[in-house]
């Protein structure tokens, strides 16, 4: 059980920490920086809960390890809001009535919000259609999962913000 | 039948009766009232929710606080003989049966038996060493860090005494429960052997339904704090108020000196209306080790450790005249229980849908030793509506009678069973609403006639019913002196819109703007509140906020009774509260007004909901109407939803953009029941096999198509706000209507949810 020191950079604040070396970066968030917009659904990469952007790419934090993001720069829910297309995708959501129990809300808005960068940057999908359609748009969101169904209130959001 | 279920048989008709002698309630003005009730406001949490800022229950941080992890049994019925508990770094405790605190044993909450208590089952868990189901707690470990509990967990194990375990439904002697979630479990009418004789199209089929698991994204949690003899818990609890009253018993306590907090709640679908074991064993660990130690199960440990939808098995004997009247209806019903008995109750939609002069239904329990079954939105209707539904549509293709029109000509005027009037009852409209915006009359009338390259192409329907509850709640309500008015409740915020829905009934109720009211959530210390969920909330509250509107008026009067005010000496019948005020025949003030001129911070009272008379001598129920565009792969059996149109009667809608999600929310998680997820039990030995999240399928993004909601909305005349609960309507209906459009675009009747490819292949 060993401890590691790590300098860790999270929505463009530096922490210096000192951490059981089995932290994910998930729990290193919600336990250890008070970060508790990121949620915890099922530990396991299956749920999206956990959706944050590394060095600008979103990844389930449940996955990562702490000790793995010395020189990434980690953003979360909470650092989008400092950023134009963060805090327009939170706003859709929230006319377009995207979440209702709100769990899996900060990891949609993550995922969403880099899924258009992937798309600008022309990363393939399985859907493979010309344009970000619909269709597009629903596979490239299919890893966060949403128990209360506001799909197609996330799906009127990111169609409100791509436009 | 048993003594039990005789004896409620007998007390249910005996009220029945006696109901009818009630008073009406009072109709409430609101009903037909347009200014903030009916707009599609966007939900007030919605920005805290969409930034991260809103704190559940995991998320409570208390200084010295402990982690927790529980380990389960590895066997499903037996003895614990040993449990071996390796040195680990960091451990503070390992509490098993041998050294936990007594927990006085409480009834079980869907029992319905004595106190409504919130626990999930009766049984001793840790305070025994006899094992029930498989993956029962059996030891908790607490530690410094989540990281230390983890690991000292995964080194404990146990050797047992196993003992033969019932786990199968063929396992066990079938028998009828006391009841059917309050329903009568067994109901006889005519002679429904002759009537199927007699009929000139009939339908005789066995429906099945699988063990399905709730799995809210949020797992459950619970923080517990003692300070001396006083103990505060973080849960989430839909019913923190019998979460409290259920603690006190267990650990002997006075009630005041338990609080129980659950402002927001990461989804619940009755997953967490009662509390299960680890609820307390949280708070007992937190005892034994001198620390607030906080506990969230592992998506593994809420399938072994918290209880499922129970599968069902009903047996569905249908028969009509040529003219498409039923003459026959049968439903025989099974599903487990365990020591706790509570029934799935599957017959309930059979026993208010459509009128029928020969009637018989019985709901039937098997004990098996699972964990105790939950209620999961829409308990009984979900499933049993599946097999109701689906053999109506098979009734309809024997007639050659569309299954709309076969619906609409067995459309009762009065509740079939009891006989009793429906405060309202608007599925006609409903039904016509959805054809039309669906197309459904332009639907191609032969099976397998649509296709399109690979895809057949089909299109089904099916009805959605619910019981509508008005349940106990109290509110405290504070008016200030610059006119704002905070609400304080101990119902919490699921997703299903509470807070906003009822800060919009607030308003109206007493004439103020929106942004005046404030909704705070989830204190089981505001007032006893029952409302662990029965899609009870928006009704039951509306009533409590009502009730504490009256007594807010009959506290102004007295402020303005000796002042030259146009309102001093009237009385509470004429005035109003309305237009930022409160207003008689002769002028009026506003609140901050009779506020600053009495010289008074704040009025503070309380509300009840009323006693719902009207709703208890009547049949109330909500309604709705399923129509669904299937796609079957012809090669590859895979089922895909392509279109979707709900219509629905839940009364007076509050707020459309809310009300719109929460169906979309049921029908997603009926076309979840419908097509992938089944809870895979492993009846040799009781082990869930697919606990995690990448192994049960839950409907995806890409798994839903654009889903079009239309409301009747039309007031109830006998209900709070006209409204009526629309929580659980949703998901009523749907697996049977993409079932019956999976038959009209394959040809093939799959009668066992879920309807995956191995099934159409």
């Amino acid at each position: 059980m060993s401890s590691i020191q790590l300098r860790l950079s999270v929505n463009g604040r530096e922490h210096e920490l000192e951490l059981d070396s089995r932290v994910s970066l998930l729990d290193c968030l919600r336990e250890h920086l008070g970060l508790t917009g990121t949620k915890k659904g099922c530990d396991q990469g299956a749920c999206g809960a956990c959706t944050v952007l590394l060095d600008g790419e979103r990844v389930n934090s449940c996955l990562v390890l702490a000790a793995q993001c010395a020189d990434a720069e980690v953003t979360t829910i909470e650092g989008l809001a400092s950023s134009e297309a963060g805090r327009a995708m939170q706003k859709a959501f929230v006319r377009n009535d995207g979440l209702q129990c709100g769990y899996c809300t900060p990891g949609q808005v993550c995922s969403a919000v880099a899924m258009l960068a992937e798309y600008e940057a022309e990363v393939p999908s399985a859907v493979g259609e010309a344009g970000l359609t619909d269709a597009e748009i629903r596979e490239r969101l299919a890893g966060n999962l949403c128990r209360c169904g506001a799909y197609n209130g996330i799906l009127a959001a990111v169609r409100e913000v791509a436009r | 039948m048993n003594l039990a279920a005789r004896g409620f048989t007998l007390a249910g008709k005996a009220l029945t009766r006696l109901a009818r002698l009630l008073p009406d309630g009072r109709p409430d003005p609101l009903a037909h009232r347009r200014a903030e009730l009916g707009r599609p406001t966007d939900r007030l949490d919605g920005r805290a929710k969409a930034t991260g800022a809103v704190r559940y229950t995991a998320e409570r941080q208390l200084p010295g606080l402990a982690y927790a992890v529980v380990v389960g049994s590895t066997i499903a019925r037996g003895r614990v003989t040993a449990v071996h508990v390796p040195p680990a770094p960091g451990v503070l405790l390992v509490m098993t049966h041998e050294n936990a605190p007594a927990m006085k044993r409480t009834p079980a909450y869907a029992t319905m038996k004595g106190p409504l208590g919130a626990a999930a089952m009766s049984l001793p868990v840790l305070n025994t060493d006899e094992i029930f189901w498989y993956g029962q707690p059996i030891a908790v470990v607490v530690a410094e860090s989540l990281e230390q509990a983890r690991y000292a967990a995964s080194l404990i194990h146990a050797d047992y005494e196993p003992w033969p375990a019932r786990l199968s439904m063929a396992d066990g002697k079938p028998y009828t429960p006391a009841h059917a979630v309050l329903e009568e479990p067994v109901t006889r009418r005519g002679d429904v052997r002759t009537a199927l004789g007699a009929a000139t199209a009939t339908v005789e089929a066995e429906y099945t339904t699988p063990l399905e698991h709730h799995n809210a994204m949020e797992p459950h949690a619970t923080v517990a704090h003692w300070e001396g003899d006083r103990l505060t818990v973080h849960d989430t609890a839909q019913y923190p108020y019998g979460v409290k009253e259920m603690l006190a018993k267990k650990f002997s306590l006075a009630e005041e000196n338990v609080r129980v907090l659950a402002p927001f709640i990461g989804g619940g679908f009755g997953g967490k209306t009662p509390a299960w074991p680890h609820v307390w064993l949280t708070v007992a660990a937190a005892k034994l080790s001198g620390r607030p130690v906080k506990l969230v199960l592992s998506r593994a440990d809420v399938f072994a450790m918290t209880g499922g939808r129970a599968p069902t098995s009903s047996r569905v004997a249908l028969g009509a005249d040529a003219t498409g009247r039923l003459t026959a209806l049968e439903h025989h019903a099974l599903a487990p229980c365990t020591t706790d008995e509570f029934a799935e109750a599957a017959v309930a939609a059979s026993r208010h849908l459509y009128t029928c002069p020969n009637v018989h239904v019985a709901q039937q329990v098997v004990r098996l030793d699972r964990i105790q079954n939950a209620f999961f939105r829409g308990p009984g209707v979900a499933p049993g509506s599946f097999a109701l539904e689906s053999a109506m549509d098979e009734l309809a293709w024997r007639l050659g009678l569309d299954p709309l029109e076969l619906r609409l000509r067995n459309e009762p005027e009065r509740d079939p069973m009891s006989g009793i009037r429906f405060t309202s009852r608007h599925l006609r409209e409903a039904y016509a609403l959805g054809a039309e915006a669906f197309g459904w009359s332009r639907r191609p009338p032969a099976p397998r006639a649509t296709r399109d390259g690979r895809w057949l192409i089909g299109h089904g329907m099916a009805a959605a019913i619910n019981p509508d509850a008005v349940l106990i709640a109290g509110v405290q309500l504070r008016l200030a002196a610059d006119g704002t008015v905070t609400i304080r409740s101990s119902t919490n915020e699921l997703g299903a819109g509470t807070s906003t829905a009822q800060s919009q009934a607030t308003a109206d109720r007493l004439g103020l703007p929106l942004d005046r009211i404030r909704f705070e959530q989830g204190d089981s210390d505001v007032a006893r509140t029952r409302i662990p969920g029965a899609s009870a909330a928006t009704t039951t509250l509306a009533s409590a906020i009502w009730s504490a509107r009256d007594n807010l008026v009959r506290e102004l009067l007295k402020l303005v009774r000796d002042t030259g005010s146009p309102l001093a000496g009237r009385s509470f019948e004429e005035v109003d509260t309305r237009a930022g005020g409160l207003f008689g025949p002769s002028g009026g003030q506003s609140y901050e007004r009779i506020l600053a001129r009495a010289g008074v911070e704040a009025v503070e009272v309380t509300g009840k909901s009323a006693l719902p008379y009207q709703t208890v001598k009547r049949g109330t129920y909500s309604y709705g109407a399923h129509f669904c565009e299937v796609r079957v792969d012809e090669e590859t059996g895979e089922a895909r939803v392509t279109r979707w149109v709900g219509a629905f009667d839940g009364g007076r809608i509050v707020n459309p953009k809310q009300a719109t999600s929460q169906m979309r929310g049921g029908i997603i998680m009926g076309i979840g029941m419908a097509l992938t997820e089944e809870t895979l039990l492993d009846e040799r030995t009781g082990l869930i096999v697919n606990r995690s999240l990448a192994d049960y399928h839950l409907p995806t993004h890409a798994d839903v198509p654009a889903i079009d909601i239309h409301f009747v909305d039309q007031p109830d005349p006998q209900t709070p706000l006209g409204a009526k609960g629309i929580g659980e309507l949703g998901i009523v209906g749907v697996a049977a209507a993409i079932a019956n459009a999976v038959y009209h675009a394959t040809g093939e009747r799959v009668r066992s949810l879920p309807i995956t490819p191995d099934k159409l292949m």
